[in-house]
């Protein structure tokens, strides 16, 4: 039997072909060691991302004749779904998308609605909350 | 590919009445679920008219929260535990067929049918209740969304650690339309109507115990810039606005009753009973040109 | 994809430089190397700012930022410790712990950073530029200049090798 390898951290990372990804999805339901692999590099990958980001030190800027107000980086940019907290929400002008004819709302809007409202709901098929477009 | 959201959540159930056998079972794990705490990766494919989709998704759950993380790095998180009765739409019957083994984990095997359709297929993990595997199907027997995770590591909170939910609460709005958005869609009954997205949007939810959709209504078209480049679907000879993300449809047009906007995660076929069910798109200037073209 | 493309070397710097840092840091362990490393990183991009002809953004910074690395190593004499790329002398980089004055931060990383010096360098970098920059497969081969199926490979047997060293 032919294993995975490295096709394992490209289908992580979101970086497989359709092909490659069918023959991931197919091959990890039967096969240990690839499963146990996948395993592996999901720990690695997990420990990475959870380094704490670094400051530049503000010398470095001061060095090069820079102004050392930075853009401010989002430090865990959560976005919730089916719960809001104001601080970390998106901000939406509202009062620009509407004309005389439409109201304007955003998916993200509406996806946050539906799932809220998902909070009461008594229904077991897996929710695929969508947000897409939210992001770019 | 698509980049989207997935957040693999499950209802908290308390059986309304006396639900006995398969029902109950699956409450059960679905309860014991909820206060389940493990990470791992998940991955989602959907046929869509559109297409196929797929996505993998890192995912976690401790405390209450789920969070996922797909591989653009978007991190979206939601809370699991949900109040409310559930009671199984009477078109619906829980089939148990017994356990198996899914990434050598002893998992149950739950059939939801709709009458003789197979709808929807659950493997629930016996030790946490997790649900490892699911698999919806249309009307005609295809395939829909399945959703399988990959790697499992249970007792591990990995990106759910420190995650500090606040919840908004739907506020009730006081009056609406009762006919543009009526008590009961294509065998769905209304479970609750709210403030939509702005003021002058009220939105009603819709479940039937399995599946579930929010329809917007408001005097005014509901514009949404997003689906602006969106296909134009023909749904039983009238034209809309329509865009999948992976399971999820959304859903736009307008009618005589104002404007609509349905999104849910719902199989091809009810997407197409509840539209049926619903004021049909107007002609407007869209539905014009749309009609000289087809 | 349109390229959003930093206009002045002020955006550049803005907007790049923690993460030039955060790369150097995590590829030497030690923070004065790494503000070195992203001082001369910002300024060779200043100089190449005007020459820059429309691409990879990423590919073209992180191009950059690798050279200045490469150069920095070889003009400290340094010796690291494992495989450099194959165009410079393979010697070995002492892996220097980090001073007692770091940021507290730093320690929750403690091992993982340790685990990380510990890797050839190829898999390092590939590893830091996947997992910690958020490069794509693509913007690693251009800024490494190797074939994507060679940063596949390099990228897994790192993310293996730290798993094994932090068992």
């Amino acid at each position: 039997m032919i294993h995975l390898g490295e096709l394992i951290s490209a289908y992580l990372d979101g970086e497989t072909s359709s092909e490659e990804t069918a023959r991931v999805i197919s091959h990890i339901e039967t096969c240990d060691r690839c499963r146990n692999e996948m395993s592996d590099v999901h720990a690695a990958r997990g420990a990475l991302r959870s380094l704490p980001v670094l400051e530049v030190p503000e010398v470095l800027f001061e060095n090069l004749g820079l102004s050392t107000t930075v853009v401010p980086m989002r430090r865990r940019p959560v976005t919730w779904i089916a719960a809001a907290a104001a601080a970390i929400l998106i901000a939406v002008t509202s009062a620009s998308l509407a004309t005389p004819d439409a109201i304007g709302v955003t998916l993200y809007d509406v996806s946050l609605n539906h799932g809220q409202q998902q909070l009461s709901d008594p229904g077991i098929a897996p929710k695929l909350a969508i947000l897409s477009g939210a992001e770019q | 590919m698509r980049r989207v959201a997935v957040v693999g959540v499950t209802a908290v159930l308390v059986i309304a009445g006396a639900a006995a056998g398969a029902a109950a079972q699956v409450a059960e794990l679905v309860e014991q679920g909820e206060q389940a705490r493990y990470s791992g990766e998940q991955t989602v494919v959907c046929n869509t008219p559109d297409g196929q989709t797929s996505e993998v998704f890192e995912v976690a759950q401790a405390d209450g929260v789920v969070v996922s993380r797909d591989s653009g790095g978007v991190v979206r998180a939601a809370a699991v535990t949900r109040t409310g009765g559930w009671s199984l739409g009477g078109k619906y019957e829980v089939r148990d067929r017994g356990e198996e083994l899914f990434l050598q984990r002893p998992v149950a095997v739950v059939e939801i049918m709709e009458g003789d359709l197979l709808r929807l297929r659950l493997r629930f993990d016996v030790e946490t209740g997790v649900l490892l595997a699911s698999d919806v199907f249309n009307g005609d027997g295809s395939p829909y969304c399945s959703t399988r995770f990959v790697v499992f590591l249970p007792g591990a909170a990995g990106l759910a650690a420190n995650v500090d939910p606040e919840l908004l609460d739907l506020s009730p709005v006081g009056s609406f339309n009762e006919s543009a958005l009526p008590e009961a869609i294509a065998g769905f009954d209304r479970i609750s109507v709210g403030q939509g997205p702005r003021e002058e949007i009220v939105s009603a939810y819709y479940g039937d115990g399995i599946f579930s959709f929010t329809v917007l209504n408001a005097e005014r078209v509901i514009d949404i810039p997003e689906l602006a480049e969106a296909p134009t679907a023909d749904i039983e000879g009238h034209a809309y606005r329509r865009q999948f993300s992976l399971s999820t449809v959304v859903v736009e047009w307008s009618s005589d009753r104002g404007g609509y906007v349905l999104i849910g995660d719902i199989p091809l076929d009810v997407q197409s009973q509840v539209l049926r069910a619903l004021p049909t798109p107007q002609q407007g200037f869209f539905d014009r040109l749309w009609s000289l073209f087809n | 994809m349109p390229e959003h493309v930093p206009l002045t070397w002020e955006e550049v710097a803005q907007t790049h430089g923690r993460k030039i840092y955060n790369f150097a840091y995590r590829l030497t362990g030690n923070p004065d190397d790494a503000s070195d490393l992203a001082q001369e990183v910002l300024l060779r991009v200043r100089r190449g700012l005007d020459s820059y002809s429309p691409g990879s953004f990423e590919g073209w910074l992180w191009r950059i930022t690798r050279n200045a690395f490469i150069d920095d190593v070889r003009r400290k004499k340094r010796r690291p410790t494992t495989s450099l790329p194959d165009d410079i002398d393979r010697s070995t980089l002492a892996s220097t712990p980090a001073p007692d004055d770091v940021l507290a931060s730093i320690r929750l990383g403690d091992d993982v950073q340790k685990a990380l010096l510990a890797l050839p360098y190829d898999f390092r970098e590939s590893v830091v530029m996947c997992d910690l920059i958020g490069l794509s497969y693509d913007e690693i081969a251009l800024a490494t200049e190797v074939p994507v199926g060679t940063v596949r490979s390099r990228i897994h047997r790192g993310r293996r090798m730290l798993r094994e060293a932090l068992k």
